[in-house]
């Protein structure tokens, strides 16, 4: 009852009230103007119907070798050619489109949970910041490839372990978005009010500051998906992410570059694949932000 | 250097054969089996050596025990042998950069410590042996003038050159042979002088082996052969650095001194000013021409030829078979590709239990179609394996007898599964008591990656799934040592059977990775080491073939070729047929 008085966050479920439905509207309305990251959710659109058909719009096996039909390039029968098995490109950057999505959302979601946690709990509680957001510090020092290159050296070369080594990249600039946000809004009157009222801390920070975290997050976990994609390929290309024969762009891209000269489709193509998407990502990231920060946003 | 030392008249009975190949004829027969195929008929003669990064060991073929006094020996087991040079290209010029890119860094650089063809290639630049193998198979003096042996072949004597001194000034004396094959009995590769009860030195420049039993190789275990065990450092330098010694430091006897080695990049040698004592089978015994030899280490076969192109380096060592074409196309490069005695096989770890079952073992041994891996994978660069060793090798089994073992035959591999108890699972792989018919073969290198890619996709269609690991060369020698793997992967190169040594119990855990004990290969394998009768040796070495095939301990893929580019550049090169680039001892580059 006391919580409906108080100043919400604009994420609140739709329907809840008319204030949020309209709300919902605005966005909707202005995020559509913006060309560019209409653009950029299409692609993404794409991309996503293509992993989750994956196995039905797969012309041919992925990883189904025909020797004979190696290094074809692009025909009626191979859309984008073959490579140096005779396997198919279209078939297996269809399939591996599943393999970076989804490496991109899991690398994605446990730097923001884990990210967030952490920001929280600095900015929240002041004996913890210093400590925290110096291992941050420490964290952030890495070049991120050499920081997950380390971690999968530790873990071995494996799907999970590459999204493990690409979230733990984006862990301290999660922790410093939230951590700031943070400092700002528990100052504000009406976390004051409603500790006044009662609430316990683990209240006040999950109902009252996180959701007054979410634009920045969801706007930067936007722009970290194609980061993370592009992480998880340039780990597959070093041959340390997922292993031979299933398809993934960034190690397809490795296995072309030898036949650069002679073949030039078999790396280009996952190679522009692996381009779409992470641009896609840029552009709803870009459009995103230009919606939801307050600052840009021109009502 | 004095000019002294220069363009000696080319000894004929040094090579039996020079021939320059070029662009052009490599167009016409290379690829193809040719350019073999010419080769050998004209002269009955085969090429091979060593190269990758990962390989084998071998003594070389048979020397009769009653050699004595500096003559040149012949060395029976070994297939006839030639050389093949570069264009010659007029005077020999002193000076120069010769800059070599090949895939892999040596690991350790004492000689005997281990088997990697990138550690026995260097070995050769930086030190001398004994006794050298030549040109034409015979055993040439080296840093030994001459030696005899006792009439029942078990004490063999050698007399010193007197004139020799190590890189650090250092006199080389009898006491450092001692003292390196003491070391070397308790090495990794100390399978190879297995044989050698004491050595002695009655004097400075007299060295005295005594065998536990007379054999026809041993001259070929202490020479330098492509793996170079026998090479001699000082022992006061391998004193002094312990086990950082052929890492930290090394010092030796040969025509290139080690001046930098930046671990993974490159090695840096520089020439030996005072090298008076070169072996009599190349036309210059005196310095070697080039002032400096860089080994670059390039993992990658594009960039390896991309180097090539820009002129960049002056020689490829390892040239991929996918640029055999492209690469001969270009002005001023010229390439050749050479059979190789080799046998790149997936060895099981005898350990697992999987692999206890012989059927398994057998029906992977039958689900690997060669034919089609050489043709697509390799680009014709090799030939497919029809039994372990390679058919020139002398001990070699007929072909029609190891053929139905290693035949492809994927409805035989099925029905050899199906015996064992392995049903067709619902995702296509087998399954026997509820576990997976799975296994991890470790590997190195992009090509071993690609060859094997073909072979997992082969032994997907009868139901095998083989996962392929791919590790850098001390990771792999690490795993494999230690028995992480289920089975691993190797281009053996070879230049005799001897080097089955690799397969005996005492060869457990290096370089015996397969842990395969058999008391019957073991004793076969002494026999080969031990008799006096070369015909005898010869059966016993296809009695061993056979019986590492019936037991399908190793699967044979296929015999390696050995591809080198170089530019116009590079001159006078003579490559052995088993060793590759060996001592360089020609090789100059025109400024």
């Amino acid at each position: 009852m006391r919580d409906q008085a108080l100043p919400r966050s604009g994420f609140d479920a739709p329907g809840v009230s008319p204030l949020a439905g309209a709300r919902i509207a605005r966005f909707v309305r202005r995020f559509s103007r913006n060309r560019l990251a209409m653009v950029g959710l299409v692609i993404i659109a794409i991309f996503l119907i293509m992993a989750i058909f994956a196995p039905w719009l797969a012309p041919y096996d992925p990883i189904a070798q025909d020797l004979p039909a190696q290094l074809q390039p692009p025909s009626a029968a191979h859309w984008l050619g073959t490579d140096d098995f005779g396997r198919d490109i279209l078939s297996r950057i269809i399939v591996g489109s599943r393999v970076s999505l989804l490496v991109g959302v899991l690398a994605t979601s446990i730097g923001a949970t884990c990210g967030t946690c952490i920001g929280l709990a600095a900015g929240f509680y002041r004996r913890l910041d210093n400590l925290l957001m110096r291992i941050m510090d420490i964290l952030l020092a890495f070049p991120s490839v050499v920081l997950a290159i380390a971690v999968i050296a530790v873990l071995g070369p494996s799907l999970f372990n590459v999204m493990i080594a690409v979230g733990i990249n984006s862990i301290p600039t999660y922790a410093r978005l939230v951590r700031s946000t943070t400092l700002s809004i528990k100052e504000k009157e009406f976390v004051e009010a409603t500790r006044a009222l009662g609430s316990g801390d683990s209240r006040i920070l999950f109902r009252h500051i996180l959701p007054n975290c979410l634009n920045p997050i969801v706007v930067y976990s936007t722009l970290q998906l194609g980061t993370s994609i592009l992480s998880a390929s340039i780990l597959s290309f070093l041959g340390l992410g997922i292993q031979p024969p299933n398809p993934e762009w960034g190690q397809m891209v490795n296995a072309g570059r030898g036949w650069l000269r002679d073949a030039p489709h078999i790396a280009t193509f996952p190679g522009l694949a692996i381009f779409l998407v992470v641009m896609g990502f840029n552009l709803l990231g870009d459009g995103l932000r230009d919606v939801l920060d307050p600052r840009t946003s021109r009502a | 250097m004095t000019a002294d030392h220069r363009q000696q008249p080319l000894k004929e009975s040094d090579r039996t054969w020079v021939i320059p190949v070029t662009r052009r004829d490599l167009l016409r027969y290379g690829g193809k089996l040719g350019l073999m195929a010419t080769m050998l008929s004209a002269a009955g003669v085969t090429f091979a050596c060593g190269g990758g990064d990962e390989g084998s060991d071998a003594p070389q073929g048979t020397a009769t025990s009653a050699a004595s006094g500096g003559g040149e020996t012949p060395a029976a087991g070994t297939p006839g042998a030639a050389a093949v040079t570069a264009e010659p290209g007029g005077e020999a010029t002193p000076g120069g950069t010769l800059t070599i890119v090949r895939a892999t860094d040596p690991l350790n650089l004492h000689p005997g410590m281990n088997s990697g063809l990138a550690d026995i290639a260097t070995n050769f630049l930086i030190y001398d042996a004994l006794v050298i193998h030549g040109f034409d198979g015979k055993i040439y003096p080296a840093l030994a003038e001459s030696w005899e042996s006792s009439d029942d072949g078990t004490v063999w004597t050698f007399h010193l050159r007197q004139d020799v001194r190590f890189h650090s000034g250092e006199p080389f004396t009898s006491a450092h042979v001692v003292d390196h094959f003491q070391r070397w009995k308790e090495m990794p590769t100390s399978a190879k002088i297995a044989l050698l009860d004491s050595v002695e030195a009655p004097d400075d420049y007299t060295v005295v082996f005594t065998l536990k039993s007379p054999t026809l190789v041993f001259l070929n275990n202490i020479s330098q052969t492509e793996w170079a065990y026998g090479s001699i450092p000082n022992m006061k330098k391998v004193e002094e650095l312990g086990d950082d010694y052929g890492v930290v430091g090394v010092d030796g006897t040969g025509p290139f001194k080690l001046e930098e080695w930046v671990k993974d990049d490159h090695i840096t040698l520089v020439r030996n000013e005072d090298y008076t004592w070169g072996s009599p089978i190349y036309s210059n015994t005196g310095p070697a021409y080039p002032e400096r030899i860089i080994f670059k280490v390039v993992p990658e076969e594009a960039s390896r030829s991309a180097l090539i192109e820009t002129g960049e380096a002056n020689m490829n060592i390892e040239v991929a078979a996918r640029d055999v074409q492209r690469l001969s196309d270009i002005p001023g490069v010229t390439v050749a590709s050479f059979p190789r005695l080799s046998s790149n096989h997936i060895g099981f770890n005898m350990q697992r239990e999987l692999f206890q079952d012989i059927n398994v073992r057998k029906a992977i041994m039958h689900g690997i179609n060669r034919e089609e891996i050489t043709q697509f994978v390799m680009h014709g660069q090799a030939d497919p394996a029809e039994g372990y060793l390679h058919p020139e090798v002398v001990g070699a089994a007929p072909r029609e007898q190891t053929r139905p073992l290693v035949e492809y035959n994927p409805d035989k591999a099925v029905q050899l599964l199906e015996e064992s108890g392995w049903t067709l699972g619902p995702d296509g792989i087998r399954v026997k008591d509820g576990k997976p018919l799975s296994f991890t073969l470790y590997l190195t290198t992009e090509l071993n990656e690609q060859i094997n890619q073909a072979v997992q996709a082969q032994l997907r269609e009868i139901g095998i799934d083989m996962q392929v690991r791919r590790l850098e060369a001390a990771g792999y020698d690490d795993a494999t040592k230690a028995g992480e793997h289920d089975a691993r992967f190797i281009p053996m190169i070879y230049s005799s059977a001897d080097h089955m040594y690799f397969f005996i119990t005492d060869s457990i855990p290096s370089p015996n990775t397969t842990f395969w004990s058999d008391p019957k290969f073991d004793e076969l394998f002494e026999k080969s080491q031990t008799t006096t009768d070369e015909d005898e040796r010869i059966k016993t070495f296809q009695e061993m073939e056979l019986y590492l095939l019936e037991q399908a301990v190793v699967i044979p893929i296929q015999h390696l070729k050995w591809i080198f580019a170089w530019d116009d550049k590079t001159k006078g090169t003579t490559f052995h047929n088993i060793h590759g680039i060996y001592k360089l001892m020609d090789t100059w580059v025109e400024q």
